[in-house]
């Protein structure tokens, strides 16, 4: 049943739809039919509006061209009335730029020469002080090293007179040893200590 | 019996020798039993026990014999000794005289030490309480020091 449903629903379908297409079609002839004279008469007032157009572009272009040549010339005779005048001010400005700029040389040359001399001063006093101050270092190095040297001069030779001393002492007392080992009697000898004894007593050594 | 060993003896050492003698002599008579032989002891300690009075050793028994040893060496260590240097040996003869002397002035159990040093050259020098005071020929020499020196100089 439903199958039977779907069959005559779309048999309708496709009826109404052939149905629909040739309405259309005659409804197309028709306004055809109506439009063709308008679209003529209309086709002829905008070919003649065109023409009209173009007349007018052609005069306006051959205006424009004329003001075209006008302008170049103006552009030309002012372009070369701003490039004279530009020479003018350039050459000018030059020749006052030449004129600084010797006046300048001349005036760096005499500075420069100024300063020369200056440095050149200065250089001369500087050596001199130099020369003086190492000739000054060198004497008191010198007077140094001299001093040093008779130090040590002087502490050797004390040394070697001590020495000396030394040795006086040794012989003298070598010498008395052996003289008075055989010179000195025991009786000496023992008043010798007796002596020291007394002496001893007297200073209160011995308490 | 101290003061009578003293008065022969003039040096600590001396001293300790002679006791250190006395004492094994005493022992050898008193536990020496028939064996009293003395030739093991030097000769001159014989002759200074012979040359002492007869009563010397009186009061001295087998018994007290250790105890008064000790008391007798404890005695020498109180003892105090002026050390006398000198350059050359003096005779023993010498050394008693010096002593005696000293004992008249500083009392009877006064003790020297003789010792030798050469370098002293005559004179002596003292040592008493570990204190040293040089009376020598040298130490003259070394206090003149710069006189003799400046006679030596006054030479060149």
């Amino acid at each position: 049943m439903p199958d039977a449903i779907i069959i005559i629903s779309t048999i309708l379908s496709v009826f109404s739809l052939c149905l629909f297409i040739s309405e259309r079609n005659k409804r197309l002839k028709l306004k055809k039919q109506i439009d063709t004279p308008l679209l003529e008469s209309a086709n002829s007032e905008a070919s003649e509006i065109i023409n009209r157009a173009s007349i007018k572009a052609q005069t306006i272009l051959g205006k424009s061209v004329q003001t075209e040549m006008k302008l170049e010339e103006v552009q030309a005779t002012q372009a070369k009335a701003l490039q004279e005048a530009m020479e003018k001010r350039f050459e000018a400005a030059f020749k006052e730029y030449l004129e600084y700029l010797n006046a300048t040389r001349e005036k760096a040359n005499q500075v420069l020469t100024q300063k020369t001399q200056t440095v050149f001063e200065r250089f001369e006093q500087n050596l001199s002080d130099f020369l003086i101050q190492t000739q000054q270092k060198s004497t008191y190095t010198i007077d140094l090293e001299m001093q040093a040297a008779r130090n040590l001069i002087d502490t050797y030779k004390r040394q070697q007179l001590n020495l000396i001393d030394e040795h006086i002492i040794a012989v003298l007392e070598r010498t008395l040893s052996i003289v008075l080992a055989k010179k000195l009697s025991l009786e000496d000898q023992v008043d010798l200590i007796n002596e020291a004894l007394e002496k001893a007593k007297t200073e209160k050594f011995i308490i | 019996m101290f003061p009578k060993l003293v008065s022969q003896t003039y040096t600590i050492s001396d001293l300790e020798q002679k006791l250190q003698f006395l004492k094994l002599y005493l022992k050898l008579q008193f536990f020496g039993g028939e064996n009293k032989n003395n030739n093991k002891f030097r000769s001159e300690d014989l002759i200074w026990l012979e040359s002492m009075p007869a009563d010397f050793l009186k009061g001295i028994t087998a018994e007290n014999l250790e105890k008064t040893f000790e008391q007798l060496e404890t005695q020498v260590k109180t003892l105090k000794s002026l050390a006398i240097l000198v350059p050359a040996e003096l005779p023993p003869k010498t050394i008693a005289e010096i002593t005696n002397k000293l004992r008249k002035d500083y009392g009877p159990n006064f003790f020297i030490e003789i010792k030798i040093d050469p370098n002293l050259i005559a004179g002596c020098a003292l040592v008493w309480n570990g204190s040293l005071r040089d009376y020598s020929l040298k130490a003259k020499i070394d206090e003149m020091r710069p006189e003799i020196l400046a006679i030596f100089k006054s030479w060149r």
